[in-house]
């Protein structure tokens, strides 16, 4: 390596990336909680109050379709900024990693709803059916046979929404979320530190690479197709 | 056992009525196997799944082991469905549990405890030879091996009847006959009953006792399968015992039109199947005769025969009389 390179790196102040790395891990890992939380459930109504399913409602299936379809047809940016006094209420701060954690569940949660009623659809209709057969209420049936059939699509699907919360996690920065993407901003935008929009963006692609790998490694362990 | 009076079911398919089951009564008495035979359309799936009420009828009465379906609440219905157990063409395992978890599924879902479902699944993987594949997954199974832990799912509470929806259909030859065995023995070892809808005659044939031919959501014929394989009455009926024969009766016609004489066909059923009626009569009536046609096989555990001939010469009034005397049945396809 160039010796202007390393003398480059050497004039980075690795105390705040590894704080900001910290940061970001933190509001990945709260997050993912709390949208795996509610989004779980969320996929799981969807896909049971739809047509021709268990819980068949046309109208609750709608109403329902249509709220996440709002959240999701807004700009994450936007959600940021619209959800300040909702951050307010919830956490007592908008700022920092506390800040960040509600809006990044609200923008998660219904991407990763739909991303679950997906993984339920694939699952063979026949299990419903032999469930249904074997006089199995609504809850065995989707806790017994549908959720272990979807579990490889249901890992796949947290796989996907934990990458998507790697990069909001980074615009949060515009609302001072803290952490990587933060560190980008200030330092690499509006202060020139190329050096650090560079460490920065290969920091959250090795983060979003770990990612990848881990689910598709747990996929694997738990598919038996 | 099971009772089915008047049903109709129709569904709505791109915004218009389709009638699946048009006014079906079906009795079947305890411990029989009955087939129900039919095109693809013909309802009988419909039919099938209207018996645990997987369909709901618009009206008509179901009535297994003396309870009316129609009338339960949830609950009731759950409860009678575990007696009412049901195998499926595409076996509906569940692909992320083992041979052991899928048999244990409805012991769990009646709340039996571990050690209780443990040992029960023990014995029926036994009873259908997969013991030694307990902890093995469904994608490490042949279809045979599939069906047989459905079986085994299926006997797990005992149930007083059992549901077979085309469960061979997805099976090649042999390993149909060793389900068919399976499900036959079943039915004499536990006295379960057994309906199997199938639009193969062969697996009718092979284990049924009696039969309902099912054309537009209408029962068109039943009976005994004798009856029905060896007389058949509808037109329906006849095409399913022609096409397991492999007989196109199209060709058949041209075929016969250059044979001279009179064309019987001659039925046979019993141990008489296996002796030399034919040879006897045509000595003694001076008969002359060549086969056109025949089949020489058992329906269920009966010996039966069925052989069409052309006689030409000879005191034909009297061999018919001699082949009557001896039980065969005669009837005159051609003066």
């Amino acid at each position: 390596m160039s010796a202007p390179f390393l003398q480059t790196l050497a004039g980075i102040d690795w105390s705040d990336i590894a704080a900001a790395g910290g940061d970001t891990l933190l509001m990945l890992a709260g997050s993912l909680l709390f949208t795996a939380l509610l989004g779980l459930p969320l996929g799981i109504a969807l896909f049971l109050l739809d047509r021709g399913q268990l819980l068949s409602s046309p109208r609750l299936y709608g109403l329902l379709s249509l709220l996440v379809n709002v959240l999701r047809s807004l700009p994450f940016v936007i959600l940021l900024i619209v959800l300040i006094p909702f951050t307010l209420l919830v956490t007592g701060t908008s700022l920092g990693v506390a800040g960040a954690i509600p809006p990044l569940v609200v923008g998660a949660t219904p991407f990763l709803a739909r991303l679950v009623e997906t993984a339920l659809r694939g699952v063979d209709r026949g299990i419903v059916e032999a469930g249904l057969s074997m006089g199995a209420t609504t809850r065995q049936i989707v806790c017994q046979g549908l959720l272990p059939e979807a579990l490889p699509g249901i890992v796949s699907a947290l796989t996907v929404t934990a990458i998507t919360l790697v990069s909001y996690t980074a615009m949060s920065g515009v609302i001072g979320g803290g952490g990587l993407g933060d560190l980008a901003i200030r330092f690499g935008y509006q202060r020139f530190q190329t050096e650090v929009m560079v460490v920065t963006v290969v920091l959250l692609l090795v983060l979003v690479q770990a990612l990848q790998m881990l689910g598709d490694w747990l996929v694997k362990r738990v598919s038996h197709r | 056992m099971i009772q089915l009076e008047q049903l109709h079911k129709s569904y709505t398919v791109d915004g218009r009525q389709v009638a699946a089951l048009r006014g079906v009564d079906l009795q079947v008495p305890a411990g029989e196997v009955f087939g129900v035979i039919g095109a693809s359309g013909a309802g009988k799936s419909t039919l099938l799944r209207v018996i645990n009420l997987l369909e709901r009828p618009d009206s008509g009465r179901v009535v297994v082991a003396g309870q009316d379906l129609s009338a339960l609440d949830g609950e009731g219905l759950r409860a009678a469905r575990q007696r009412i157990a049901m195998i499926f063409q595409h076996f509906n395992l569940l692909s992320s549990r083992t041979v052991a978890q899928n048999v244990a599924w409805p012991m769990r879902i009646a709340g039996w405890d571990r050690a209780r479902i443990a040992a029960r699944v023990d014995a029926l993987l036994a009873r259908v030879g997969l013991a030694a594949h307990a902890s093995k997954y469904p994608a490490q199974l042949s279809g045979g091996q599939k069906q047989r832990v459905g079986i085994a799912r299926a006997l797990a509470l005992s149930p007083q009847v059992l549901l077979c929806d085309e469960a061979t259909s997805a099976l090649d030859p042999e390993t149909t006959r060793s389900i068919l065995d399976l499900l036959a023995e079943l039915n004499e070892e536990l006295g379960l009953s057994i309906v199997l809808i199938t639009h193969e005659m062969d697996v009718v044939r092979r284990i049924c006792d009696r039969v309902a031919v099912l054309d537009e959501g209408r029962i068109v014929e039943q009976g005994p399968v004798s009856e029905v394989f060896l007389h058949p009455q509808s037109p329906t009926a006849r095409r399913f015992v022609l096409a397991a024969d492999h007989v196109d009766e199209g060709e058949q016609h041209d075929d016969y039109a250059h044979v001279r004489g009179q064309l019987w066909r001659l039925t046979f059923a019993g141990e008489r199947t296996y002796e030399p009626l034919l040879g006897e009569v045509a000595r003694q009536a001076g008969l002359d005769f060549g086969i056109l046609a025949g089949r020489i096989d058992r329906i269920k555990r009966m010996p039966y025969g069925q052989l069409t001939i052309a006689v030409t010469g000879g005191d034909l009034p009297a061999a018919r009389q001699l082949l009557a005397a001896r039980g065969v049945q005669v009837e005159e396809l051609r003066a």
